[in-house]
């Protein structure tokens, strides 16, 4: 099977994955009966009677019909692009506006988070497993186990501690530890109102875009301390299992093999052992992804960053049915996306796979 | 080698290693402490873990004094370490609830799919695959606010979350022992397809679960101390719970970080003993060691 | 006696290869295991030598310390190895150090000393000596094309040879290729006569391309004429001084490896090498009797048969030209069918490139076959080397004799199969002196001590009490 089909006959599977992740979606909200799942959208202060707006939304949501038809309802609702409504402090109005408005911070703490994991992780765990129980070893060793054993908010809570109280060091204070930009900077701005910047809705592309490298530094200086705690908690996973992946690797017979034919230790690290040490971490980069994707709705929480993760705690805190499944589709089909990237990164790098 | 040798060479050899060692003694420390702090707590010095405490009813953290309040105080009154000490029960009580659970669900799933292959054995791996598709923590919170905010509740939230990954991984360990020589021999001799399934195929997918088990207590630990954190459990300050203490000292973290170290440093240092157990257990059950 | 302890001049000098006293150890959790004792044995360049001996006799520990390939846990004690003339294990001694860490030995490296071996075995180990594995599934890299693997080793050792290659292409002028088809057609395909006529119009790295071509098989004669034509190709004029600097320096110059990070210029000239090592490893396919060859060279190992696993590397084996070739059972894991044609197949790569090779096996039948000369292992010492023909009618040693007993012959019935009683003794706590002393039937009180080297003929060795004087 060349390349290409396998990339196809996996595309096809994202399907039903995503037709499985919206019927669990579409069962919670619904679990609890009617009465529960209405009394989210009733409106009491509204001059509209409550039976009458009872029956508005029956008729709204298709109540009155089977299961499965409300289903479809919904469904196609979905593609449509209306996800419900969602009512938090932070933001009330419909669930796909919500996504516009946070999901490009999270994006961007995602992807920083990543990269730098990957730039970090990889490198750490060929060398640790090469210079087996050298200082390196060992110290990595350590750093990714504490990494993996701490809890990330905790981390968080401590980088704040560390940077914003007087108690500690004042001069510590280089880091913000709250929200995504200092606001004297964009106040009466014309591309960045209420919140969102425009076009791209992201600060840090659109203060370039700009030309305002001032808001671009500091924007940048408010993701540094999350960046890095994400980046502790997710690299120390990577690391063990790189790690663990290579040593098995460097005793596999084709490495004695590329010795024999008179390969320099460095070609047999590189050519041969890492790219067959990256499969199996690569299997498990699901995993790696769900800690990722959970861990940004802590450090959102905590660091202050209008993100999914925050607008998705604060729907859990306001009772906010709306924005409790709007972030969950959309966590839902990241992780399905993401782990779409990592298999068919996967079928290429490993031609046994593609049967 | 009988059973119990097999036990005992691999008590042997976790006692061996300095670190898996000193994992074990944290984690039979913390489940001590949980136990009399059930039993007896005054032994551990718990008088009245989360009421205000009389004639001292400041609410704002104080710093720890000796031998009063040896980590201090916290919002709104309470003494620290009480309030910790009580706290390690709870957690560790709900954490192993929803392992074991999560493992019970997920192991009966995985092995009835691996036994009876075919049509059921692919709806049971869709239907977990579809639960693996989502996320673990935002999953919970999803379930979670579904069912209820207690703490029950969330329990019950990461039940759900959590037995997908024991079914895939007992499938694939029942897998490979259905393979086995003996369970054909089994058959041939007669025995049912439960009596396979319990007597042989079971048993033998334990051990690497049972590794799994204690490397996924320290993360469930830590993913339950942080749903509360954010403010799950709504039932008021007053729950003796790790994480909510910490979410309840983060508005005054920056002037007064004790209230939030003590609890952080007690899921640590469980985490890092659940952590050593598990990988020594795993290193301690590779059969290339035991030679 | 014919192997001293000190090894003679001459010896060093006559002789490809020379082991002499080899001890190889583990140090394992349960002590030392002392796999192989005191083995010394010489080859000849041409010659083949056969080890032969029971599974965990220790003849692939011996094979892989000659590469300096054993496990991480093992280490070689003492003795020497000697190569064209070189000691691979000089100072070898200084290179680990025994301590006791909690009442079991632990090994310990300088790794200085490990580097300096290290660099001294990458020059030889693909180029003069190669080794061809026993289980060829496992010992090719499963993500890598088979092609890209063999020209893996072009790639190392002889890019010179690949830019000649490329650069007698270019020089060539068509009407000389053209005249040399013309030659060729009517001369047949016999390899001498066509490299003399190549050779005459005085363009020898066009010889090995041109008789390649002529050997394939998949072609009529006249698309292979046609092909030698079309061999003439020009290449850019930055490539060719490219290539020409390489084949002068013998190797890529350093400034050339620098530049060529840059991925478009990768492209341009390390690109042509490459596509040169392709064209090379088509030719080694087809040497080694590989059908298919263009699809074979694109495919991965898990897509070929056993057999073709194993001739892909045999192909790297014998791509560098080595003088020595050590084959670690290499039939071993094959159908007898299969086996057959790997080992006639390895007699006529033998007989064509004349490189020595190490037999290693555990089935005299195999040994028989190919060897010129042939050691019996057992228990990690030689215990008896001879020239094949003369091991079979005159086995000297106890064990040898049992184990020419145990093959039953084929034409005649016998009562019981030949067993040699007792097991292989542990190599942990070896027993004193000889070690086969616990299962011989002829032991004496005097085996407790190891026998010396006898030589009962000429070229004749066996280590036995009964042999001496």
């Amino acid at each position: 099977m060349t390349l290409r089909y396998y990339v196809v006959r996996r595309l096809l599977l994202v399907v039903p994955t995503i037709i499985g992740l919206t019927l669990i979606v579409f069962i919670l909200t619904h679990v609890g009966g009617d009465q529960r799942f209405l009394g989210e959208y009733i409106n009491i202060h509204s001059p509209i009677s409550v039976s009458v707006q009872e029956q508005q939304l029956t008729q709204r949501f298709h109540l009155d019909q089977p299961v499965i038809v409300q289903y479809f309802y919904w469904l196609s609702a979905f593609f449509h692009g209306d996800w419900g409504y969602t009512q938090t402090p932070i933001y009330s109005g419909p669930v796909s506006g919500a996504i516009s408005l946070f999901l490009p911070n999270t994006i961007v703490l995602a992807t920083l988070s990543s990269v730098l994991t990957v730039i970090i992780g990889i490198p750490l765990g060929v060398w640790s497993a090469v210079k087996r129980n050298s200082l390196v070893d060992h110290a990595t060793r350590v750093f990714s186990f504490v990494g993996y054993s701490l809890p990330v908010y905790w981390l968080g809570l401590l980088l704040i501690i560390a940077f914003a109280s007087p108690a500690i060091c004042p001069c510590l204070n280089l880091f913000p530890v709250s929200g995504a930009v200092n606001i004297s900077l964009t106040n009466g701005l014309s591309w960045y109102q209420g919140g969102i910047s425009f076009p791209t809705h992201v600060l840090l592309v659109d203060s370039l875009i700009y030309g305002r490298f001032d808001i671009f530094a500091d924007a940048l200086m408010h993701e540094v301390l999350p960046v890095l705690t994400l980046t502790f908690s997710i690299v120390a996973s990577v690391i063990r299992v790189m790690r663990s992946s290579m040593q098995d690797t460097l005793n596999q017979e084709y490495i004695r093999t590329a010795r024999a034919k008179g390969l320099p230790n460095s070609a047999v690290v590189n050519q041969h052992a890492r790219r067959n040490a990256l499969i199996p971490v690569l299997t498990l980069m699901g995993y790696t992804i769900a800690g990722l994707l959970g861990g940004v709705v802590l450090i959102e929480s905590i660091f202050n960053l209008p993100g999914i993760g925050y607008w998705t705690t604060q729907a859990l805190l306001s009772g906010d049915i709306g924005g409790i499944m709007g972030g969950t589709v959309i966590f839902g089909l990241a992780f399905v996306f993401s782990n779409l990237v990592v298999d068919i990164l996967y079928g290429y790098i490993d031609p046994r796979i593609r049967y | 080698m009988a059973r119990l040798d097999q036990y005992k060479l691999t008590l042997r050899l976790l006692f061996e290693d300095v670190s898996s060692a000193a994992g074990l003694i944290i984690v039979l420390g913390y489940v001590g402490v949980a136990v009399i702090d059930a039993v007896y707590p005054q032994l551990i010095g718990v008088v009245s873990a989360n009421v205000e405490i009389p004639n001292f009813s400041n609410p704002v953290p104080q710093p720890p004094t000796w031998p009063l309040h040896p980590f201090g105080t916290t919002f709104p009154g309470v003494d620290l370490y009480q309030a910790v000490m009580a706290a390690i029960r709870v957690d560790l009580w709900y954490s192993f609830l929803i392992v074991v659970g999560g493992a019970l669900v997920g192991i009966l799933v995985g092995v009835v799919a691996a036994y009876m292959s075919g049509a059921i054995d692919e709806v049971l791996m869709r239907v977990t695959d579809i639960f693996l598709s989502i996320p673990y923590l935002p999953f919970a919170i999803a379930v979670g606010f579904v069912l209820g905010r207690g703490l029950d509740e969330l329990s019950l939230a990461l039940i759900v979350v959590w037995w997908p990954l024991y079914a895939r991984y007992a499938r694939g360990q029942a897998l490979s022992v259905k393979e086995n020589a003996y369970v054909e021999a089994a058959k041939a001799s007669g025995v049912g397809g439960w009596g396979i399934m319990t007597k042989h195929i079971v048993p033998n997918v334990l051990t690497p679960i049972f590794v799994q088990i204690s490397l996924d207590l320290g993360t469930v630990v830590q993913t339950f101390a942080a749903l509360t954190f954010i403010g799950f459990a709504s039932s008021g300050p007053f729950l003796p719970e790790l994480g909510t203490l910490i979410s309840n000292g983060f508005p005054y973290a920056i002037s007064a970080p004790w209230v939030v170290i003590f609890p952080g440093v007690a899921i640590l240092i469980f985490a890092v003993g659940m952590n050593l157990l598990g990988d020594g257990l795993r290193d301690a059950l590779d059969p290339r060691s035991r030679t | 006696m014919i192997q001293e302890a000190e090894l003679s001049a001459s010896a060093k000098d006559e002789n490809l290869l020379s082991v002499r006293g080899l001890r190889i150890s583990f140090v394992t959790r349960s002590g030392i295991v002392q796999a192989v004792d005191d083995v010394s044995f010489d080859i000849k360049p041409g010659e083949t030598l056969g080890l032969v001996g029971e599974t965990g006799c220790g003849k692939t520990q011996t094979a892989l310390a000659v590469m300096r390939l054993t496990s991480e846990t093992g280490i070689v004690e003492k003795g020497e190895i000697w190569f064209k003339g070189m000691n691979l294990t000089q100072n070898i001694s200084k290179e680990f150090r025994l301590v006791h860490r909690r009442n079991r030995l632990v090994l310990k490296r300088d790794s200085t000393e490990m580097r300096r071996l290290e660099n001294q075995m990458v020059k030889i180990r693909g180029k003069h000596i190669s080794m061809v594995f026993q289980e060829p599934m496992i010992s090719l890299n499963p993500v890598r094309s088979i092609g890209r693997q063999i020209s893996e080793v072009l790639l190392i050792h002889d890019i010179p040879r690949l830019a000649e290659r490329i650069i007698a292409r270019h020089d060539v002028p068509q009407e000389k290729i053209d005249e040399i088809a013309a030659a060729l057609v009517g001369t047949g395909t016999s390899d001498d006569r066509v490299r003399e006529l190549v050779r005459s119009y005085g363009f020898p790295r066009l010889e090995e391309q041109i008789t390649s071509i002529l050997s394939r098989q998949d072609l009529s004669y006249a698309k292979r004429i046609q092909h030698i034509k079309e061999l003439k190709e020009g290449v850019g004029r930055s490539s060719i001084l490219f290539l020409r600097q390489v084949s002068a320096l013998g190797k890529v110059s350093s400034t050339f490896r620098v530049i060529d990070r840059l991925p478009l210029v990768r492209r341009s000239f390390y690109g042509l090498l490459e596509k040169e090592a392709m064209s090379v490893s088509a030719e080694l396919l087809s040497m080694v009797g590989m059908s298919n060859i263009s699809a074979v060279l694109k495919q991965y190992p898990h897509e070929l048969s056993g057999g073709m696993r194993q001739r892909a590397m045999i192909a790297m084996a014998i791509a560098a030209n080595p003088e020595l070739i050590i084959a670690d059972e290499p039939t071993s894991a094959l159908d007898v069918t299969i086996q057959a044609q790997i080992l006639q197949l390895l007699g006529e790569l033998k007989r064509n490139l004349n490189t020595a090779v190490l037999f290693i096996s555990h089935d005299m039948g195999v040994v028989a076959e190919t060897c010129d000369k042939v050691g019996v292992i057992y228990a990690g010492n030689l215990v008896e080397i001879a020239q094949i023909e003369d091991l079979f009618a005159d086995p000297r040693h106890p064990y040898t004799k049992g184990l020419l007993n145990a093959i039953p012959p084929f034409d005649r019935k016998v009562p019981s199969l030949g067993l040699i009683p007792g097991s292989v003794p542990s190599l942990t706590n070896p027993p004193p002196g000889c070690r086969f002393n616990t299962r011989c039937p002829f032991a004496t009180e005097k085996c407790q001590q190891a026998p010396p080297p006898i030589q009962v003929k000429p070229g004749h060795v066996v280590r036995c009490w009964l042999y001496a004087e």
